[in-house]
This record gives structure tokens, sequence and C-alpha cells, in this order.
């Protein structure tokens, strides 16, 4: 008998073009290795367009990423130990988001889903973070002498998005503001890590977010009682790969996306087990 | 079809939040007059509507923080080009930045709009004075706009901060007659602010028209004075890379001493000082410390509820 729909959900919230989708059709892969703690729940065809993701990593490409390309909600139906999960890849497309921001109106699946979710996951592109910051990072004089271009985002910085993001989603779920929250649980995901230099990768994740979005880092601090929220770094494919017929990457037509891809977890430690920020999550018991 | 409008005459909805605070119009009681519970053709419309829109608070706006806190409303005052708006600006830069307040985290803002949108301005007109971007708070007219920043002292201490934004003009015409129609805007600010930033232009005092910049400047110290009672006052040397001479400085700090009994002194400027091995802007979040030291936050006094006086139905706040 069919176990009963599930009340635990974890929401992946991110903008486009922050790595969801290669991270979904990656997760698919690891977890029809069947190896790890833990498991689909059934094989539903939503997953469908994840299937479509693994097929062309397998043929060495990436995945499209045409803004056109959009796909109904995608829900990933796990069987946890802490009991069955479904993870929710809401509907794509960042105008979706965008338009919980300037138009301040939430659809009602949004609403439900945020609602009723026990956990978020909010990822953020590192490198894709400064080229809408310019005029913040300028020093105080400069900017008075009136140095920046106008901000290609209409107004709002990634800090301040982030932040009102997850006021809005707060808000929504009635979290309460007056004291920090232990729920939901949060993870941040530093995505397309291997895109970072160097010497940012190396301060690890916890300390990367702080110096990229000290704001927004200190907004999560304050708003979220320690241990209920960490940061994750994470490369979904583990190296560039292009999206175009005749560039194919060899490796991965050799070894298969799952050789590839890996986390990095908040101890700064690496591993290619790619459902650890999930498993991060369920240990807290949702 | 018409396009359907809250009856509610001091409700905007749909173009704005539900005045009475409903996420979903379809639970407004005014809203429902108008299409019925649960009308179809209302799709778009019952979806949820969020309180606050990031733009500076106006004085109908403010329940959305009246009703978690009793906010701590700070009053900036000086005349217009005096430095306010970069004080405001240069805070939230330096919080961006990551350089915080002592004792408080950034715990989010209502009005984050409005903050990006000093910077942006600042940023989007080189040469001229920075300018407030105008803003659609619902106010009076006559109130000034609010920023706002939550700040968290600790796991269990939230303080809701408020912050005036207000032209120039209306302190200087307040500064010469407290009645005017003009100033009605700085009587707002007198009668609720809890702590105070009077933001003296150095440029202006050392430029050519010094003298009657003294003189004005006096003059709003001295019709601060008649209200300050015993609340706190920020004085901050904006521009402080220009130098004001010692003449015109020992007046202005006479009239200060005589008409505030809790004061301190700051200079401020965007520019870094050579002299100084503090990092550039450490003055602007100064300034803030001192007003918001925790000693400061323990007294709580009443916000203006906004009250439609001439509705009975709508002067009823017990919902």
């Amino acid at each position: 008998m069919a176990e009963p729909a599930t009340s635990h959900s974890v929401l992946l919230v991110g903008g486009h073009d922050t790595g969801k989708t290669h991270y979904g059709g990656q997760l698919l892969g690891r977890l029809q290795l069947d190896k790890g703690t833990l498991r689909l729940r059934g094989t539903p065809e939503t997953l469908a367009p994840f299937q479509k993701v693994l097929d062309r990593l397998a043929q060495g490409r990436a995945a499209d990423h045409t803004p056109t390309e959009t796909y109904e909600e995608i829900v990933l139906p796990l069987a946890t130990p802490s009991g069955p999960v479904d993870v929710v890849w809401p509907d794509y497309g960042g105008e979706q988001v965008r338009q919980v921001l300037d138009q301040r109106r939430v659809s009602e699946e949004w609403a439900d889903r945020i609602a009723q979710s026990n956990a978020w996951i909010l990822f953020v592109r590192p490198t894709a973070l400064q080229t809408r910051d310019d005029v913040f990072t300028r020093p105080l004089h400069e900017i008075s002498q009136g140095a920046g271009p106008p901000s290609p985002s209409g107004g709002w910085s990634s800090q301040a998005w982030f932040v009102e993001l997850l006021q809005i989603f707060r808000h929504i779920r009635r979290t309460g503001v007056l004291e920090a929250a232990r729920r939901p649980s949060l993870v941040i995901i530093l995505s397309c890590w291997d895109e970072v230099d160097r010497d940012n990768q190396k301060l690890g994740p916890p300390a990367l977010l702080a110096k990229l979005m000290p704001l927004f880092a200190n907004f999560v601090h304050a708003s979220w009682v320690e241990g209920s929220w960490t940061v994750f770094g994470l490369s979904s494919l583990g190296k560039p790969l292009s999206d175009k017929e005749g560039s194919e990457d060899e490796q991965y037509i050799e070894q298969g996306p799952e050789s590839f891809g890996y986390v990095v977890h908040p101890d700064g430690t690496q591993s290619p087990d790619l459902t650890a920020p999930l498993e991060w999550l369920f240990s807290r018991a949702l | 079809m018409t396009r359907l409008e809250c009856p509610n005459p001091v409700c905007d909805a749909p173009m704005s939040t539900c005045n009475l605070g409903r996420t979903r119009l379809s639970e407004c009681p005014h809203w429902q007059h108008v299409t019925g519970p649960a009308d179809e053709t209302q799709d778009a419309v019952t979806e949820p509507v969020l309180p606050w829109i990031g733009d500076p608070l106006g004085e109908l706006d403010l329940e959305i923080v009246t009703a978690r806190s009793s906010p701590f409303l700070i009053g900036l005052v000086g005349g217009h080009d005096a430095g306010k708006t970069t004080l405001l600006t240069s805070l939230y830069i330096l919080l961006w930045q990551g350089r915080f307040l002592a004792r408080y985290s950034f715990a989010g803002s209502y009005t984050l709009r409005g903050w990006e949108g000093l910077a942006h301005a600042l940023s989007w007109s080189p040469g001229q004075p920075p300018r407030f971007p105008a803003h659609t708070s619902r106010t009076s007219g006559r109130t000034p706009g609010l920023l706002h920043l939550a700040l968290r002292q600790d796991e269990r201490t939230l303080r809701d901060v408020l912050l005036t934004d207000a032209p120039g003009e209306w302190f200087e015409t307040w500064a010469v007659d407290r009645s005017a129609p003009g100033a009605e805007g700085a009587r707002w600010t007198f009668r609720h602010a809890r702590a105070f930033v009077l933001v003296i232009d150095s440029e202006a005092l050392a430029g050519p028209r010094r003298g009657l910049a003294r003189q004005q400047l006096v003059a709003l110290v001295r019709r601060m004075g008649d209200e300050i009672a015993r609340r706190r006052v920020a004085i901050v040397w904006a521009k402080s890379d220009r130098s004001v001479s010692e003449g015109i400085r020992e007046v202005i700090r006479q009239a200060i001493s005589a008409a505030f009994p809790d004061h301190r002194e700051f200079r401020v400027s965007v520019y870094p000082d050579p002299e100084s091995s503090e990092e550039p802007g450490s003055g602007f979040l100064e300034v803030f410390d001192w007003l918001l030291e925790p000693s400061m936050l323990r007294v709580a006094s009443p916000m203006p509820a906004p009250v439609n006086r001439s509705d009975a139905f709508l002067a009823f706040r017990g919902e």
C-alpha cells in the first residue's frame, strides 16, 4: 500500500540560472544509484525534466539555459530516515520570483508551498553577485560623486533582494519576527562553486557568504537560531560544461555524470555526495 | 468590466495593500461589499498581497511596525543639503558592506526599496546634491517618510527603528515660524521622535554665506531647545572635511549647550580623514551607536495610530 502524502516539504528557491536544474538532474542520478540513505519513493512522471538533464549530461553536455524553458512544479519524493519527505522545485522562471518582489503578490500555489514547507534551500550563485552591486562596493566618497552606472537589476542590490525574499517568505509562513526562528530550517547553497576563485574557496562556505554578502549573512544570523541554518558549497557539474553540440565533454561520456559534482560542507570538506545538504536537513528532524 | 476598487476611502486596494491588513482581499469586509465573498472574477486579487512594498513608510503604513513593537523614532533635522540624506545613505551602505552597529544585528527592514533607492539616487546624479527619490508612501503629504530598520539585540529582543526622511525646507520654515503651514512635518517630527540627529552643514558654515548659515542654524537650535525636553540629540558636523572657523564653531556650541541637555558631537565625512587611522565612515555608525544605546530604548512611548475621525466605523481600532 502506498504511503500517505507526506507533511514534510523542502522548498528549493533561487533565481534564474543559479544551478537548481542541474542539481535536480544530478541528484536524481545519485538517487538512482541507490547507494545512500536517501531513496526515491516511486518514479513519478514529473521528474521527466530532471531525467532530460541527466540524459544530456550523459552525452557530455550541459542542459539548455534558455530563459523560455519552463517546467511546472517538480516534486522529488524521498524516503528518508525521518520519514517521507518531498523536495519541491517550484515553477521555474526567474520571473516568478521577480513577480513576488516587484508586484508584491504571491500566487496561491507559491503561498501554499511556502506555508507548508518545513525547510528552505536557497540557491545563491556567488559569481553572479558582483555585477549588480558595483555601486555598493565603492568607497563612500566615490559613491557620492556619482561614479556608478544604473543598476541592471532595476534597483535591487543582490543582498537586499535576498533579504526581502526571505522576509516575504517568513511573512507568508507567519513565522514571527520578534524572536529568532528555529523553523523553517534553512540551507544556503553557494552554487557553481567551481567558478569561485581559489582564495575565496579556501574560506569555506559560511565565511565566504559572510564575505560576499555581509548584510544578508547578518540578517540570517539575526533571524534564525544558531543550528537551524547552515551554508554549503555546491558544484553539481564539477567542471564547466557546454550545452553546444560539438563541444561534448569526453570525461562525462566515459565516466558518466555520477562521477562528477561535489558539495562543500560547512566545515570546508569536500565530498561527491550531492545529497549531503538534504541529509543535513533531515538529521534535524523536520 | 470596470476595475474593482475598495470602497474604504482610506484604502487603495487593489493598487496598494489592504488598509485593514488582510493578506487576501477576499477576506476583507470592505472588499466583500463590492464583490461578495468567493467571487470567481477576482482571481488575480485573491492572491496574498503583502502589507509592505519596501518604499519609505507613511503615517498610514506604520501599523506594520507598531503592531509588533513600540518603534524608536529618530528625527533627522537640518536644512536642505545639510547632509541628512548622505547620512542615511552612508548608514545603509556601511551596513551593506559589513560594517555593523556595536550592539545590534541587522534583522531586516520594511523599507529596503527606500534604502536601496538612496544609494542608487546618489550614484546616478553626478555633480548634483543628493536627492531622495520620490517615494510613494501613503501620507497626508505633511508627515515625513520613514525608513525602517529592524535591529536584533539578542535572540529574544528585536528593536524597530524608524528614521525620518524629510525635506530640509520644513525645518527652515519651522525655525522661523513654529506654527507655519509648511512646518507641519517638522512639528510631527518633534512630537513623535524619541531622539534626534541635528545635521550641520560644515560646507555652508565655511562658505561665502557663512554668516547667514550660522544665523539660521542658531535659530534652528533655539527652536529645537524649546521642544526637546530631555531627549537625546546627536550633533553631526557633516562634510567635516571642510573646516569651520573657531569663532563660528564656538557660537554654535554655546547655543547647543544651552538648548540640549543630552547631546554629543560627531564629525562625519564621506571622505577619508588623512589624520585618522579609523576607517572612513566610522563616524556615521558611531552616531547611531550612541543614539541606540540599549538604555535609551527601554522607555516606551506611543506611536500615532492613524485614525479617520470622520468615520466612526473606521475610527474603531479594536478588531
